[in-house]
């Protein structure tokens, strides 16, 4: 999902600015080349508008448009889609040598009795998340095993989905869950949203890490 | 799947009338009534007669001749129907006709779409090509890369198009009906938006066009009209406004 706060582009501006077509925006949804989660709607006084956000729709049309001639589309959607990166795996040690995820949040994945010879993609989208969680200090170690077990048994299938991993906490109680699509959530008081996160711009990330392609993209802050 | 050191898969038949659970098949045949309890998984699946699915089915050819219900998803490189039936959730195939009618409760995702006869979509409709003759509804997005309507059997009504280009062509009503009733208008087509690059249209009731080189042919009723290179109307028609941008 894209926050609130995220400059938006209409349609008409994107087409305008880029000089792409209708049917190539639309051939490029139907291919996944563009995420559906950032097509926005809106309504506005002049009926229902589509909104983009700005900065990261531009940077993957410069990115399409630049490509496309080397690339077919659905090899570019194998560059863009997390979801057909289900097939990579990646040794423990390998992972942390290519700095995709940290020695100790491995170390703690490997504490937890997994096996490190082959993690694949959820397992590293899960540590990845772990990584940044435990670098700010909103988790602890101990909290780590029912995070990773949340991602890697229900994340893999719905990186497409809006789907959003959610980290509360009720009287120091940690509880993880990931909530698909995009709805809101309400709690009782005493119920504390710790953490956030929409998982398709880390599973992105992380799909542009693993293929060692340049992703201009910033993660949004939690 | 299965061992491939054990026994080749088993062919599933229900010839007369028959019930039997899901599975894993090579061939599944059902010719006269058949319903298959559960999720279907096999390589090529026929019914004649009457068929109904209670899970989903994923297979290489689903080609349903006479009337089909799958409660489930369906996906499979080809789906033929000939005759009527129904789907409740999504369908997922390479290549898709429909000769009679068949109604989707989810969305239809493929490469190709032919349908003679009534098409109709509660979800969205994403294929690069897309043809039709007869009646189209679609609840949701109707985006190809080429779209052609021929109107016919009834109104059509599509919320929202995205396209390359699309052409809507009027039906031509013949037979004793014109004899009778001299000459009568077709069935039309309503849409909200419409969005794509070239566009034709006749018989079609739209909020806003949105193109690049429009051309408005015989019978349309429009609101706005947004182009940027060209633009035709039929004098018959009638458009609110046209802005080019």
């Amino acid at each position: 999902m894209i926050r609130t706060d995220d400059e938006l582009i209409t349609k008409k501006q994107l087409l305008e600015k880029t000089g792409i077509s209708y049917g190539q925006l639309y051939r490029w949804k139907r291919k996944k080349l563009i995420p559906e989660s950032w097509f926005i709607r809106k309504a506005t006084y002049t009926g229902q508008e589509t909104f983009f956000p700005k900065e990261k729709i531009l940077n993957r049309v410069d990115q399409i448009t630049a490509l496309k001639d080397k690339l077919s589309l659905d090899e570019l959607a194998d560059r863009f889609s997390p979801l057909t990166m289900k097939r990579v795996t990646l040794s423990a040690d390998e992972a942390v040598a290519r700095h995709i995820v940290s020695a100790s949040s491995v170390s703690y994945f490997l504490k937890a009795g997994h096996d490190g010879r082959s993690l694949h993609f959820p397992q590293l989208l899960a540590l990845s998340v772990l990584d940044l969680l435990l670098s700010d200090g909103r988790m602890n170690a101990g909290e780590s095993e029912e995070l990773l077990q949340v991602l890697s048994t229900h994340g893999p299938d719905h990186f497409d989905r809006n789907s959003c991993l959610y980290f509360i906490r009720k009287m120091g109680v940690p509880a993880f869950f990931i909530v698909l699509d995009d709805t809101e959530l309400y709690f009782d008081r005493k119920t504390h949203i710790v953490a956030q996160l929409q998982l398709q711009p880390y599973a992105e990330k992380l799909a542009a890490k693993l293929n060692g392609s340049i992703h201009k993209e910033d993660l949004p802050d939690v | 799947m299965t061992d491939p050191d054990k026994k080749p898969l088993a062919d599933l038949s229900i010839a007369g009338s028959g019930i039997t659970p899901g599975g894993i098949y090579r061939k599944a045949v059902i010719s006269g009534s058949g319903k298959v309890q559960g999720n279907i998984s096999c390589a090529t699946m026929d019914i004649s007669g009457s068929g109904k699915i209670m899970g989903d089915v994923d297979t290489g050819t689903l080609q349903i001749s006479g009337s089909g219900v799958v409660d489930g998803d369906v996906k499979a490189d080809s789906l033929t129907i000939n005759g009527t039936s129904r789907i409740e959730k999504d369908v997922t195939v390479a290549e898709c006709e429909v000769n009679g009618r068949l109604t989707i409760k989810g969305s239809l995702h493929g490469e190709s779409a032919r349908s003679y006869g009534q098409l109709s979509i509660d979800g969205d409709i994403e294929t690069e090509e897309l043809t039709v003759e007869g009646k189209l509804s679609v609840a949701g997005l109707c985006s190809a890369d080429r779209i052609a309507i021929k109107l016919g059997g009834g109104s059509s009504a599509i919320h929202e198009i995205g396209c390359s280009r699309l052409n809507v062509h009027r039906g031509i009503v013949t037979g004793w009906m014109v004899q009778l009733f001299g000459k009568i208008r077709g069935a039309g087509l309503t849409v909200d938006t419409i969005e794509g690059d070239e566009l034709f249209l006749e018989d079609t009731e739209v909020q806003t066009v949105h193109g690049s080189k429009v051309v408005i042919g015989a019978g349309c009723r429009i609101d706005k009209v947004f182009y940027k290179e060209s633009y035709w109307c039929a004098n018959d028609s009638q458009v609110r406004a046209v802005v080019k941008e």
